[in-house]
């Protein structure tokens, strides 16, 4: 079982701004070697062809798309060396020995085409005011109670789910993915953490087991845990294909109370 | 030893991230250095990750690099790394140095390629590992592509990581596993 990272969640927030928990393990080599594969790409299917660049088929029409070597994150791409495309084509405007060198401008789109034309596809969360994430929820086991210096065992549910709705008349869908859970326990701790967590019983664990997210109370009291889920959003056309847009969202689960209780010891007469 | 550690943070002190940051970027840095190694020689001798990995982590990196060996492919250039940052460093109940750190990985100069390929040209090898100066001529660039059509080439990427190391003290950290960072980061442009 994974240990608990949750200084890692807050601290990075601290330090990257806006950040969310990292997800996946790999090795590095996986990485290299394109064996990683929880990590998501923006590219639809486009395949890394050679030289210091990769690429992308352009679509009929338009030029060679020239992608990015930063898997899903950004926009760095470092200097193309080739193309595919032949000197002459609509793809390729300069060839040097018998090297593309220089893209042409992408083909204008046919102007007979009187279909009417999607919206531009957001690039960041905050432009889907419209679409929220369905409320998570808080479980506690024990349900809702525990004893001092035991852990009781507080996840949440959260599950990655889709709403469908319009921008700008067009029907898009908009998926949101839970990427970070941030915990207050109302004891003046708190925890970030990637992982929702689990029942015990889907654990194969007993009451009162430690588990990645469960918490131990130091005192009796009434505590209120409260907790917030960070989701990564991704958006498409009903036609289209999901991608990643920037930014995350955020909703609020409402807050339950546990009931730390007071162990009395039992005196047994002689 | 190594374990795993489960325990609420507020009950085991903190270690101040300066006092590990240096030896947690050698000993990443050197993770990194043996992983290209191992790649390059198509996964052989993956055995050479337990300098730098601890033995809850071994069986991954085996099993990545028993993969390579499985695809027939193999890895030439050098990954380097930038914006090494250690975000949280302590000592558990259990006495364990614990530090992650995060860091850019950049693997745009490592090109995995066809095990059986051939030597690739001594210019591009110096172009991967960034001791080359200067522009490739068109010369250079037909030959690099020749190789890279030849050798079935594809370059690595410059991602987000999170990596953590643990260790009885700092001196010996390894690192216990490494994940993809998915939130903001500065690893879009390359220094």
């Amino acid at each position: 079982m994974r240990r608990r990272r949750g200084i890692l969640a807050v601290i990075g927030a601290l330090v990257l701004g806006t950040a969310t928990p990292a997800l996946a393990d790999c090795t590095q080599g996986e990485r290299i070697g394109g064996e990683c594969s929880s990590v998501t790409t923006t590219s639809d299917g486009s395949e890394v062809t050679i030289g210091l660049s990769t690429s992308t088929e352009g679509s009929p029409g338009s030029a060679a798309s020239s992608s990015t070597s930063t898997r899903g994150y950004g926009t760095w791409s470092p200097p193309p060396i080739r193309q595919e495309a032949e000197l002459g084509s609509s793809e390729c405007e300069v060839k040097l020995a018998g090297l593309c060198r220089a893209q042409a401008p992408a083909k204008p789109t046919a102007t007979e085409n009187t279909e009417p034309t999607p919206p531009t596809p957001p690039t960041h969360a905050s432009q889907l005011k419209g679409f929220r994430p369905d409320t998570p929820s808080i479980a506690i086991e024990p349900n809702a109670w525990s004893l001092p210096t035991l852990a009781v065992n507080i996840f949440a549910r959260a599950e990655r789910h889709r709403v469908d709705g319009e921008l700008l008349g067009w029907p898009v869908v908009v998926r949101f993915t839970p990427v970070a859970f941030h915990w207050n326990y109302g004891d003046g701790t708190g925890r970030s953490a990637s992982s929702a967590g689990s029942s015990l019983s889907a654990q194969g664990k007993e009451q009162f087991d430690a588990t990645s997210t469960s918490h131990t109370y130091r005192r009796p009291g009434r505590y209120t845990v409260s907790l917030q889920v960070d989701y990564r959003v991704e958006f498409r056309f009903v036609e289209g294909s999901f991608r990643d847009i920037d930014g995350i969202v955020s909703a609020r689960a409402s807050s339950r109370a546990i009931d730390v209780l007071t162990v009395s010891p039992l005196l047994e007469a002689d | 030893m190594e374990s795993a550690v489960g325990h609420d943070a507020q009950t085991v002190p903190p270690v101040h991230p300066l006092d590990v940051a240096s030896e947690a970027e050698q000993r990443v840095a050197l993770y990194l250095q043996i992983t290209d190694d191992v790649g390059s020689r198509g996964g052989a001798d993956a055995d050479a990750m337990t300098h730098v990995v601890t033995s809850q982590w071994l069986p991954r990196e085996q099993a990545g690099f028993a993969e390579y060996e499985n695809r027939g492919i193999r890895t030439i250039g050098r990954t380097r790394f930038d914006h090494f940052t250690v975000q949280s460093a302590r000592v558990t109940a259990e006495g364990i140095v614990e530090v992650a750190a995060f860091l850019c990985v950049d693997s745009t100069l490592v090109w995995v390629i066809d095990r059986d390929s051939p030597d690739p040209p001594a210019d591009l090898m110096a172009w991967l590992q960034g001791t080359y100066t200067g522009e490739p001529d068109d010369d250079s660039l037909i030959s690099w592509n020749e190789f890279a059509d030849v050798s079935g080439a594809r370059p690595g990427f410059r991602e987000p990581i999170i990596v953590w190391l643990i260790g009885n003290d700092e001196r010996s950290l390894k690192v216990d596993s490494t994940e993809n960072w998915l939130g903001a980061h500065p690893c879009e442009v390359a220094p």
